[in-house]
């Protein structure tokens, strides 16, 4: 499909869709009505502009890749992926002409001491040294820190924000908890917000227990007793409390957006189990399909091996460019959460909120589309198309495992989303490589 | 002192045969820290000991096995001087073959752990290294076959169950080419993936190393 085709089909989206954006924008998104919206169109509205730029946004990200059982390998990946997923709202909360955002990133991953040459020397403070450390510098996120102390906590729309980089051991309670304070947030966002969107991101490692269900694997879990670990349904079923305190027929006041970026294999062979009803404003994303791996990517082999491509599809990624280093100075392998959701995120951002900054030129020459084209691409079918050859490139890196060709297949909750969502598909099936 | 010169030949022939078609290449190292399984001339697995990240007991007992594996293969080339040359050839090629799964997958149990977030080496992949490291083991114990091909019988207990049956090195490359199979056919010394299908839907599939002289096996569900 031709540029031209694909925008007067996105022409067509939006009209499809603009009673659910007038909807969204209004604060009153009636069951009954936002029903009849077609599936493409509320994909393309929803998760684009209303996710990210949404005007309240709850959020959770979470990584965890401590884990206490010595049988678990312990991850920077996860931490990474939750990193770059807060990044977008972060950014969209500090610089966002007015939005009332509640954001909490919760890691484990510990950011590096001392002197480290591959940070921007500005990221002066934790939360800097985490982003750096994560997902790049100053150059790459454009962020306003200049040698000052970041904190969200004390920012002058006086919103509460959190991050917690000391925090070295994520507990299933820890992760019960962190659920429960950003519930009560939402409590006090309603006092003044009309809407809110609950955003949750979640990564550590996970497995499909011998009941079928999903678990993560938190630092006191033992993967062998399910009853040690949080089932994505648990966290689904919380969340959905959350909506339906708040949520009437009449109106909606609670959305949510759950992504799950966590392995699903399956150690027992169990027969793999789905969510409940699923209320209507509530969308799950999962990185991974039952019985698949979440692939990591590492920034490092990227870096090494491909040279100033990379690089360029690195920095279009939002990711960084620079060797991380650990505490010691040594280089270390840092993995990043090759898409799935958290990569998605850094693409995202790279288009979205650094549009006046540059960003263009560069998702230009990597897509090789003209500038002038770019400007009114928003929505998600254009984005993923964009990105597709971006992500293929990251997945060519996946070692191929045995002669097999490791599979990834991204799925979203109501299923008829997942029409929008196949980056994991091999290239002649998938419809962004139509051309 | 022409004859001589095409003897010299032949024996130089005959070594670099033997040098190119047996273990020759692939070897293991111990170190303090690991133990480096060797997969090709450019590919290496390194199994850590305990007190690594990426330790795992039951990934080193693997690496020691085929640590002891390499080192007892020159010995049991030498037992095979009397076999004929062909077989001898054969045998080291299977040998050689199946020493390999083990430690790619060996090596793919490890780049799963690291490279996703399962948090774990991957059970499936060592299980199958363990299996395929057995094969090779049992070759070098067993007693060489007189000739390269051998009768093999081979049935299976699924009623109306029809056999069939291929390489397995074809089939983990990805072809599909299955042939039929009947009781008491010869089949070169290898490793075979036999399938039983009862009216067109397969009921069970098993790889079975074919060396003894009958092989016999029966499949069961």
């Amino acid at each position: 499909m031709g540029l031209q085709k694909r925008r007067i089909r996105r022409s067509w989206e939006a009209l499809l869709g603009s009673a659910a954006l007038a909807c969204i924008i209004g604060c009153t998104w009636n069951v009954v009505e936002t029903n009849t919206v077609t599936t493409s169109s509320t994909v393309s509205l929803c998760l684009i502009p209303e996710v990210v730029s949404f005007r309240s946004v709850a959020g959770l990200f979470v990584g965890i890749g401590n884990v206490d059982d010595p049988s678990v390998f312990d991850t920077p990946a996860h931490g990474l992926g939750a990193a770059v997923s807060f990044e977008p709202f972060y950014h969209a909360f500090k610089n966002g002409p007015d939005v009332a955002h509640n954001l909490r990133l919760v890691t484990d991953l510990e950011p590096p001491k001392g002197e480290n040459p591959v940070l921007d020397r500005n990221l002066t403070t934790a939360l800097g040294k985490l982003h750096g450390f994560g997902f790049g510098t100053k150059a790459l996120l454009s962020m306003q820190v200049d040698g000052t102390e970041l904190s969200l906590e004390s920012d002058s729309r006086g919103l509460a924000g959190e991050v917690a980089p000391q925090q070295l051991q994520i507990t299933t309670e820890k992760l019960r908890s962190e659920l429960a304070f950003v519930a009560n947030s939402i409590e006090h966002m309603l006092a003044t917000e009309e809407l809110v969107l609950l955003v949750a991101y979640i990564s550590a490692h996970g497995l499909i227990s011998d009941d079928g269900r999903s678990y993560f694997v938190a630092a006191d879990s033992d993967p062998n007793q399910p009853a040690s670990m949080m089932s994505f349904q648990e966290f689904v079923e919380e969340v959905v409390k959350v909506m339906n305190r708040h949520n009437t027929e009449d109106r909606q006041r609670v959305v949510a957006t759950i992504f799950f970026d966590a392995c699903r294999e399956n150690r027992t062979g169990a027969e793999p189990l789905g969510y409940e009803q699923l209320p209507f404003g509530l969308i799950v994303f999962e990185s991974a399909s039952p019985g698949e791996w979440v692939w990591h990517w590492s920034g490092v082999d990227t870096w090494e091996t491909s040279g100033e491509t990379s690089e360029r599809s690195i920095g279009s990624l939002g990711l960084r460019n620079k060797q991380p280093v650990n505490r010691r100075g040594i280089p270390i392998e840092s993995k990043m959460s090759a898409l799935p959701i958290a990569q998605q995120m850094a693409l995202l951002r790279s288009q979205h909120f650094a549009a006046r900054q540059g960003w263009y030129d560069q998702i230009s020459e990597h897509s090789g589309y003209p500038v002038e084209e770019l400007a009114d691409y928003i929505f998600l079918d254009d984005w993923l198309f964009l990105t597709a050859p971006t992500v293929r490139s990251v997945l060519d890196r996946i070692p191929k495992i045995g002669g097999e060709i490791p599979e990834q297949t991204i799925r979203s909750f109501p299923e008829e989303l997942e029409a929008s969502m196949q980056l994991f598909y091999a290239p002649d099936q998938n419809p962004y490589f139509d051309d | 002192m022409f004859f001589r010169w095409i003897l010299l030949l032949s024996l130089l022939l005959l070594q670099f045969a033997t040098a190119t078609s047996t273990l020759g290449a692939p070897t293991s190292t111990e170190k303090a820290e690991s133990i480096e399984i060797q997969i090709s001339a450019d590919r290496s697995v390194s199994v850590p000991k305990p007190n690594d990240d990426f330790y795992d007991p039951e990934a080193l007992e693997l690496a020691e096995r085929i640590l002891i594996f390499d080192q007892r293969v020159d010995d049991w080339q030498k037992t095979l001087v009397g076999t004929p040359r062909d077989v001898r050839l054969g045998l080291s090629d299977l040998a050689s073959e199946q020493r390999g799964i083990a430690a790619q997958d060996l090596l793919s149990a490890f780049e799963i752990a690291a490279n996703t977030s399962s948090g774990r080496l991957d059970a499936g992949k060592l299980h199958m290294a363990a299996e395929a490291l057995g094969r090779a083991e049992w070759i070098i114990e067993t007693t060489p076959p007189a000739t390269l091909n051998v009768v093999t019988q081979i049935n299976t207990t699924v009623p109306d169950g029809v056999i069939h049956f291929m390489s397995a090195k074809a089939l983990r490359e990805g072809e599909l080419n299955w042939k039929s199979y009947q009781f008491g056919m010869h089949l070169r010394i290898g490793s075979y993936v036999f399938r039983v299908r009862v009216d067109g839907r397969e009921k069970l599939r098993e790889e079975v190393l074919v060396l003894s002289a009958p092989t016999v096996r029966t499949l069961h569900p």
